[in-house]
C-alpha cells in the first residue's frame, strides 16, 4: 500500500515535507518513463487551494493501466501549506528579470573585437560535501 | 516563490528539491537567463529570418517584462495565453480551486 494512501487513511495533518517524501517514496507516484515502461501511466496532480484560511494542498494521485486507460485509484491528501514567502527586510534583494534587455549591453566591445569569450572555471570542493550530512 | 511559499522544481535544467519559505537562487538564475538573454536571442533569430511565431506566454512571466509582449506585437508575431501561471490548477483564479478544506 502506498504511503500516500496511508496518509489519507490516517487523516493526520502531514506537512508538505511529509507529503513530498511520501510521493517520492511511493513507487507508483512518479509519472516518468520508467513507470510507463512498467505498463502504468501515473502521476500526481497538485491543486493549491488559497481560498481557505488554512492554506491547503490537495494531491490527487492517479494510476491507470495503459491497456485499460482507466483510473485505478485516486487519493486526496490535504495538508497545511507553508506561509507565502516574505522577503527578509534587511538582506533580501529583488529578482532581475530584465537584465540589459533586447539590445544587450550597449557599447560592449571585447578586446581584439572577439566574438566569443571562453571562461575557464575549476570547482575546488573536495571534502566540503561532508558538511551536508551534519 | 511568487505568491506562495514553495520554490519551483519543474522546468529546471538540473533536478531540484523544493525550498520551503527560502529562495532558490540557483533556480532563479536559470529562469532569469531565459527572460534576460535566452528569450531575446530566440526573438532575434526569428526576426532575422523573417519568420512569424505564436508566443505561448504565461501571464505572470510576461508581467515581469511586458516588453516581451509589446515587441512581439510590433514585429507582427502572435500572442497566445498559457494561463496566469504554468500549472493547470492555476488556470483558475485564486479562490476557486476544486477542493474544499
Amino acid at each position: 500500500m502506498s504511503n500516500l494512501l496511508s496518509l489519507k487513511l490516517d487523516w493526520s495533518a502531514p506537512t508538505v515535507h511529509q507529503v513530498r517524501d511520501a510521493v517520492q517514496s511511493d513507487p507508483m507516484s512518479t509519472g516518468n518513463a520508467e513507470r510507463a515502461e512498467a505498463g502504468y501511466v501515473s502521476g500526481n496532480l497538485y491543486v493549491y487551494n488559497r481560498s481557505s484560511e488554512a492554506k491547503c494542498l490537495s494531491v490527487v494521485h492517479f494510476v491507470s493501466t495503459s491497456s485499460q486507460s482507466t483510473f485505478a485509484s485516486i487519493h486526496t491528501v490535504i495538508v497545511t501549506m507553508p506561509e507565502v514567502y516574505a522577503a527578509h527586510p534587511e538582506y533580501a534583494f529583488p529578482r532581475n528579470f530584465k537584465g540589459f534587455g533586447e539590445k544587450g549591453l550597449e557599447g560592449l566591445k571585447w578586446p581584439n573585437n572577439a566574438k566569443i569569450a571562453v571562461s575557464f572555471v575549476i570547482n575546488y570542493e573536495e571534502v566540503s560535501l561532508i558538511f551536508w550530512t551534519t | 516563490m511568487t505568491g506562495d511559499g514553495v520554490s519551483e522544481t519543474s522546468l529546471r535544467e538540473y533536478p531540484a528539491t523544493q525550498r520551503i519559505n527560502e529562495r532558490d537562487y540557483s533556480g532563479e538564475s536559470e529562469f532569469e537567463y531565459g527572460s534576460r538573454a535566452g528569450w531575446w536571442r530566440l526573438f532575434k533569430l526569428f526576426n532575422d529570418y523573417k519568420m512569424k511565431f505564436t508566443l505561448y506566454a504565461v501571464g505572470a512571466a510576461v508581467e515581469e517584462q511586458p516588453e516581451a509582449i509589446t515587441r512581439c506585437v510590433e514585429e507582427g508575431h502572435d500572442i497566445a495565453s498559457h494561463g496566469t501561471f504554468v500549472y493547470p490548477g492555476y488556470l483558475q483564479p485564486f479562490g476557486t480551486a476544486m477542493n474544499a478544506c
